[in-house]
């Protein structure tokens, strides 16, 4: 078969199995094994075993489940409740109020969590019915936490990262630096943008929002005391090298049991329910790293994957037109598919692409985790949405899917500022990396 | 017969998954002292690395089936969710036997890699010299036992009832 041919029984392939309804792990693999059986024959499906081995025995994807562990305890033994009051205290005196305290928030708790979901699910829960009985508009409402919460994934911890970096072999450690600066943006932005769309329509915020004394602020410092030891204990650990962010994971869920259990809150049911969900995630995500390893070793072995990239180097694009189409790509894979399993579907056959192209691994990472994001508040598909709504007691999905738009116009800027200023995402971890 | 084949389902797969959350928490302990014994006591364990990504392999493989069996799996469900009758149930079939086929596929070749390790005697490069077969023996039957609850399901559907009224149309958890 000609390159030509591979890619396109590739993309018809995993097109009708994962719009069927297949589970995309599923899919992945079975577009990988047809591509070999037709090309080399049965005997290339031998590969099969040490593909899922090499994948899985990963010391760096270790951290995965243990950064999950870590945000599941936070999230249910509610380590992060008085944390989301003491931010209401002391940002609500902006203007926009709440909704200023729900990015700040989100951002901090990103701190603790490497999943945008579980970010938007922790302020969420908390947020929603205060906000709404105390009479915020409710799309800017839901679109802030759907948003914020993406903030995850960006602000390190973050799997998508772990995924990335486990993929292309990059330092996971550089990667979580990278996302510092541009996390730091994308939450100053969407204030910004907060701050100017309550100016230009006050009714969405209620007025009565009273002025807040120093001595509230001081009284409330208490409730951010759980929150602030996790993120200097995981993020101080790996930023001074005292350990590796897998060590730092397993210490991080380990220090939120600790904390749960000094707060009286780590009950058996806690326990169990933390660890269930940690499995079904982690299973989720490897066995879709394995189908698109699967997928990915037809790509390399059918010669398709080199093609393709000779091929659009050949043409000569210039590239930030290249960086356009693929943009455009993400943005609609985003738009019907869960953003790790666009980024492994893709990886395999961009990357080479974007690195023959002159951009810097650790850059684009940081783009693809921001292209995730966007693909987590992009109907009909935004598992961000999904939270939100079902968070929203019974309201509409168009109203969460409306309040979020404006957000993800704000994420296209961000990605912008960096592609203008790409010192924001490499800065840091070429002056800060102490190994 | 089908409401007996889904509790014998129910039940395998919740033994294995609380064998899979039993590698969860010890991959945590296990890290966690590593790093305590190593800053504090400049000791290192030497297998903390090794034997987590041994877990990783145990958590991942035994974990497939309950993972599938609580929806945790992510897929597309725009268009299934629409179908109604017989293009509903000809859809459903036809996912589960292309599922099943990749499962079997797999299956066989995690067992095959794992009896190879067996009579060869392959064991790590670490220090450990841990058999490698043990690792793997845990993928192939995590593998099988995902085999065999994807032919449950695949009976209940055959069967006229639904594999998956209970599970959401996503994954709430990533």
């Amino acid at each position: 078969m000609s390159w030509e041919v591979v890619l396109l029984l590739v993309t018809g392939l995993l097109v009708v199995l994962l719009l069927s309804g297949l589970w995309i792990a599923f899919g992945l693999g079975i577009a990988g094994v047809v591509v070999l059986v037709l090309w080399g024959g049965p005997a290339t499906l031998s590969t099969l075993g040490p593909i899922a081995w090499n994948t899985v025995e990963s010391f760096v994807l270790t951290s995965v489940p243990l950064f999950i562990l870590m945000g599941e305890v936070i999230l249910r033994a509610g380590l992060s409740d008085g944390f989301y009051r003491s931010m209401g205290v002391w940002f609500r005196g902006l203007r926009g109020g709440l909704l200023q305290s729900n990015i700040v928030a989100c951002a901090i708790f990103a701190a603790v969590s490497g999943s945008s979901v579980a970010t938007a699910a922790a302020i969420g829960t908390v947020a929603i019915p205060e906000m709404i009985k105390r009479g915020y508009e409710r799309k800017i409402l839901f679109g802030s936490l759907a948003a914020g919460g993406t903030l995850g994934i960006l602000i390190p911890p973050s799997i998508p990262m772990i995924i990335y970096a486990a993929l292309v072999e990059q330092s996971v450690e550089r990667l979580f630096i990278a996302g510092v600066l541009p996390g730091i943006v994308m939450s100053l932005v969407f204030m910004a943008y907060i701050w100017v769309h309550v100016t230009l329509r006050p009714g969405l915020v209620p007025t009565e929002e009273a002025r807040v004394t120093w001595a509230e602020r001081l009284g409330a410092a208490a409730g951010v005391g759980p929150m602030a030891l996790l993120i200097l204990l995981v993020l101080g650990s790996i930023w001074l090298g005292y350990a590796t962010p897998t060590e730092a994971a397993a210490v991080g869920a380990s220090a939120a049991i600790g904390l749960s259990l000094l707060a009286r809150r780590f009950t058996w049911r806690v326990f169990v329910d933390s660890v269930a969900s940690t499995v079904r995630t982690t299973c989720m995500v490897l066995f879709i790293i394995v189908g698109a390893q699967v997928l990915s070793y037809a790509l390399v072995r059918t010669g398709a994957s080199r093609a393709l990239t000779a091929w659009v180097v050949g043409m000569g694009l210039s590239r930030w037109v290249l960086f356009a189409i693929i943009i455009l790509l993400y943005v609609f894979l985003g738009c019907i598919i869960d953003g790790v399993s666009m980024m492994v579907l893709t990886l395999p056959i961009l990357y080479p692409i974007v690195v023959a192209a002159g951009f810097d691994p650790i850059w684009f990472g940081i783009v693809l985790v921001i292209m995730i994001e966007l693909g987590g508040i992009t109907p009909p598909v935004g598992l961000n949405m999904f939270v939100i709504q079902g968070l929203s007691g019974g309201r509409p999905m168009s109203e969460v899917v409306w309040g979020s738009l404006p957000f993800g116009v704000m994420m296209l800027v961000v990605l912008v500022l960096i592609s203008f200023f790409p010192e924001l995402v490499t800065w840091l971890p070429t002056h800060l990396v102490r190994r | 017969m089908t409401r007996t084949l889904t509790t014998v389902a129910d039940r395998v797969a919740a033994v294995a998954g609380v064998v899979s959350g039993a590698a969860v928490v010890a991959m945590t302990a296990l890290v966690t002292v590593e790093v305590l014994s190593r800053d504090l006591f400049n000791v290192s364990t030497l297998i903390a690395d090794e034997m987590s990504g041994y877990l990783l392999v145990a958590l991942t493989f035994l974990g497939l089936a309950p993972t599938l069996r609580n929806g945790g799996f992510i897929r597309i469900d725009t268009y299934r969710a629409r179908l109604r009758g017989r293009a509903r149930l000809a859809l459903e079939l036809a996912i589960h036997l292309l599922a099943v086929g990749y499962a079997v596929l797999l299956d066989w070749y995690l067992w095959r890699l794992a009896l190879d390790a067996w009579r060869l005697g392959t064991t790590s490069i670490q220090v450990s010299r841990t058999p490698l077969w043990i690792p793997q023996m845990c993928m192939a039957v995590g593998g099988l036992l995902l085999v065999f609850d994807l032919l449950a399901r695949l009976v209940v559907v055959l069967a006229g009832g639904s594999a998956d009224g209970d599970a959401p149309a996503t994954s709430p958890e990533l």
